[in-house]
């Protein structure tokens, strides 16, 4: 395979309240992160399941149905293994720090 | 403008270069599901072509346009979510835009196509195409069914935060396509500025990925210009309830190609039946035609090289093979050779080799047109997505993506147009395997083969034939998904590239799209395997021909059947006797045919077939069959003295194969025999025209040779098994 899984640390502030897609079940998600890299999680990214977008997940299963940027895509539960969601709701503080960080960030 | 003024033209390479302008070159780019192709088609008419590139195995359609009286060349590209290549054809895409083509350039001018029912996953294509800096238009397509969405968007607004012209159109319904025209001239005559907008506030240097930069970008232009109601995409996703369940839309996928495949073999026999009978005709009329007495010398050699050469001329063009001084020679040689055959064998020539191999190869262009029809219908339809979707995980057991499995079903009609949808399939590696395996399931070319077998094991029992087609359709599935399992342990490793594939909305299919590709597709074909076919045709057909039997003599050899022949040609006799003169022909044909170069090799090849339970006359048949399988059975017929009309009275050849002693007295034809007879039908090659197509998806004669190499090894070790283990249970 060519992309690794990697476990997070589950006492750093960003990483609570974060599970895998794979998952979780129905409903409004924002993407925190995507682990790994290769073409198959490019793949994935540039159809919009990448950090900082909501995502609906429409129906669970394997391969899972989301709707993302209005287009629903399946996507099989080995790849939505390797992404990180928080619950809609819980996201708003967190996308405010992902902004500062990407401010931070700029030359 | 005038009409003529937008009027496609033909392609004319020549005239084009000599005009006082060059060639303008416009890529139409979008993403898959935008409607690109229903957009090259409205713009370009019936006056499209597949072209490749050298070294490429991507097809791309091109076509000719003439514009406020320049030609441009309009190229479709292949469909794009990002210009990462990640598959064989979003490469082709790139290296297009990028003009990392060898002896292409950058192209002139950009149609980006954006669907207006999908603003903002389209947008995000288009601020990366954007950042290429070319000269753009947008044509806003499918703006009918943005229409009937209640959706609305503000076009000037858009064109403000692309900086660059935005016309709306309608490719089903031609709404704005002069507009797009225009605009496309006037892109062209540099009257209009480049793109100059920044579409990404960060794009290197920045923690957070670039596509979440873009799409941040493009829900922010769609918002700002678009009024899409909560409604949107309610009716596919009450679709998707069902079709993409893992029960009913299995069940339901299912039906579906049980229907499809009910109508390939209900609508191909009608056309298949006339082509054959048409070749038959023309046979026929040739022979008719080539004279029987003695010829003039001085008329008939610059007749006949004169038509051989014009056969080459038109072959030459229709494959699209220049005319070099090897090909030249090549071309002439042939024809001179043609030219001192006699009249006898220049007629066995143009009847069995040129027009047999001809009616060879089309006698199953209905089935493989039809075929490509629905699968263009589903496609457009947006159903194919769903069928990947359902399929996924159990394909993904043998180590193939969902994608597969709808070339495999296809490849149960015929391994031709599977192989060519295999191109579904992004990951190459993937969709090599796919390719690799499909010639192993069961086409419709090997029926009348199972159905001989069939009849000479259990011609008493319908219920136990049944099974034997059951047998030879599971063998096949078995032996395709573990070699796709094996290769993916060994030679192709790795796993299935885990599915990630957009379920685009459900819309009404185009025929006029459907039949375009249909007339494209089978035109490939015909141009590009049809020619190495006819080739092999003529060689097998020398094989078979040469060396000529000499008057009067029997072959050499034969004498060792002489007993079997004997007992089998009185019998033959009995039930003949009203036709002695048909025998005496049946009988020279059968000689002929031993004493020719099949014959002989059939005699060589005899210890390696032996193990099979193979005699030499089933090994003429197995050589000849080479490049069409379905030959086996006419061939059988020849060479146990039946005369080549004998396969359509099924029993009298079956009764006749049943009779046939081997030297020692024991039947040919035992159950060990047929069983191994019928494995090696299954598992072997034999199809010349999909190793023709192997090539031209996988761009080298090196997977063909593979393919080749390992079906026939495969279908030898387990007929060996076959054969030996039901020797050993005593049914030698």
């Amino acid at each position: 395979m060519a992309f690794r899984v990697r476990l997070l640390h589950p006492f750093e502030p960003e990483n609570i309240n974060m599970t895998p897609l794979s998952s979780t079940s129905q409903g409004m998600v924002v993407c925190s992160r995507v682990e790994g890299e290769g073409p198959e999680i490019t793949r994935l990214k540039r159809m919009g399941v990448c950090s900082g977008r909501p995502l609906e997940i429409v129906r669970a299963g394997d391969p899972m149905i989301l709707c993302v940027a209005g287009t629903r895509i399946g996507v099989s539960q080995k790849l939505a293994r390797a992404v990180f969601v928080k619950p809609a709701e819980l996201a708003g503080a967190n996308r405010d720090a992902d902004d500062g960080d990407r401010k931070n960030g700029q030359p | 403008m005038t009409a003529a003024d937008i009027l496609p033209v033909l392609h004319d390479s020549r005239s084009a270069n000599n005009g006082a302008l060059k060639t303008a070159v416009v890529a139409l780019v979008g993403n898959p599901n935008a409607g690109k192709t229903s957009l090259f088609n409205r713009l370009t008419g019936l006056r499209a072509k597949t072209a490749n590139y050298p070294g490429i195995t991507v097809d791309l359609r091109k076509g000719r346009m003439r514009l406020s009286g320049r030609d441009l060349e309009l190229i479709d590209l292949p469909g794009l979510y990002s210009l990462d290549a990640l598959s064989p054809e979003e490469h082709v895409a790139r290296s297009t835009l990028l003009g990392e083509i060898e002896g292409r350039a950058v192209p002139d001018a950009i149609v980006l196509v954006v669907d207006a029912t999908h603003l903002a996953r389209n947008l995000t294509l288009a601020s990366e195409i954007l950042d290429l800096r070319l000269p753009t238009v947008v044509a806003l397509n499918l703006i009918d069914a943005a229409d009937a969405a209640d959706i609305t968007i503000d076009v000037g607004q858009l064109a403000m935060e692309l900086s660059c012209p935005v016309v709306p159109v309608s490719a089903r319904t031609g709404q704005g396509i002069d507009d797009l025209r225009e605009m496309m001239a006037r892109l062209l005559a540099e009257q209009l500025p480049k793109p100059t907008v920044e579409h990404t506030s960060c794009t290197a240097g920045c923690h957070g990925c670039t596509f979440a930069a873009r799409y941040e970008w493009a829900e922010r232009v769609t918002e700002g210009i678009a009024q899409i109601p909560h409604t949107h995409g309610r009716r596919t996703a009450a679709i998707d309830q069902y079709l993409t369940n893992p029960i009913w839309g299995t069940l339901a996928f299912l039906s579906l190609m049980l229907g499809v495949f009910y109508l390939i073999f209900s609508l191909a026999d009608v056309p298949m039946t006339l082509i054959d009978e048409g070749f038959g005709r023309l046979a026929t009329v040739a022979e008719g035609l080539i004279p029987t007495g003695p010829v003039n010398g001085l008329l008939w050699v610059p007749a006949v090289g004169a038509l051989a050469m014009g056969f080459f001329v038109l072959g030459y063009r229709l494959a699209g093979i220049s005319w070099t001084w090897r090909s030249g020679v090549a071309a002439a040689g042939v024809a001179a050779l043609v030219s001192m055959l006699p009249a006898d064998d220049f007629r066995s020539l143009v009847v069995n080799g040129v027009i047999g191999g001809v009616g060879g190869i089309l006698v199953f262009l209905p089935q493989i047109c039809i075929l490509f029809f629905f699968i263009c219908l589903l496609e457009d339809s947006g159903y194919m997505a769903r069928a990947a979707f359902v399929m996924e995980r159990l394909m993904r057991v043998v180590g193939l993506p969902g994608k597969a499995f709808v070339p495999m079903l296809s490849a149960h009609a015929c391994a031709i147009p599977g192989i060519m949808a295999a191109r579904v399939i992004e990951d190459w590696r993937d969709r090599l395997v796919t390719i690799l395996v499909l010639p192993l399931l069961t086409c419709s070319a090997r029926l009348p083969v199972y159905a001989m077998i069939a009849a000479l094991l259990f011609g008493d029992s319908p219920q136990k034939a049944a099974l034997v087609f059951v047998g030879a359709y599971s063998l096949g599935i078995v032996a395709t998904l573990a070699t796709a399992f094996a290769l993916k342990k060994s030679l192709l490793r790795g796993d299935a590239v885990p599915l990630v594939i957009e379920l685009p909305p459900y819309r009404l299919p185009s025929l006029r799209n459907a039949l375009l590709t249909v007339v494209d597709r089978a035109s490939v074909f015909v141009r590009n395997a049809g020619t190495i076919i006819l080739l092999i045709s003529v060689g097998l057909w020398a094989l078979a021909s040469y060396p000529k039997l000499p008057e009067g003599a029997g072959s050499p050899g034969a004498a060792s059947d002489v007993a079997g022949l004997a007992a089998a040609a009185t019998e033959a006799k009995q039930a003949r006797i009203e036709q002695p003169a048909a025998w005496t022909g049946q009988t020279r044909a059968q000689e002929a045919l031993a004493y020719s170069f099949a014959g002989r090799l059939g005699r060589l090849f005899e210890p390696i077939f032996e193990p099979l339970g193979f005699d030499w006359r089933i090994n003429v048949g197995v050589i000849s069959s080479f490049a069409a399988r379905e030959v086996v059975v006419s061939t059988l017929a020849i060479m146990y003295g039946m005369g080549e009309d004998a396969p359509d009275q099924q029993e009298t050849l079956v009764e006749t194969l049943r009779r046939q002693k081997r030297p020692d007295g024991s039947p040919v034809f035992t159950t060990a025999t047929c069983l191994s007879l019928l494995t090696f039908y299954v598992l072997a090659m034999q199809c010349l025209p999909t190793q023709a197509v192997t090539r031209r998806e996988t761009g080298s004669w090196k997977w063909s040779f593979f393919q080749l190499g390992y079906m026939t090894l495969l279908a030898y070790s387990v007929s060996f098994v076959v054969y030996q283990t039901a020797a050993a249970f005593g049914y030698a």
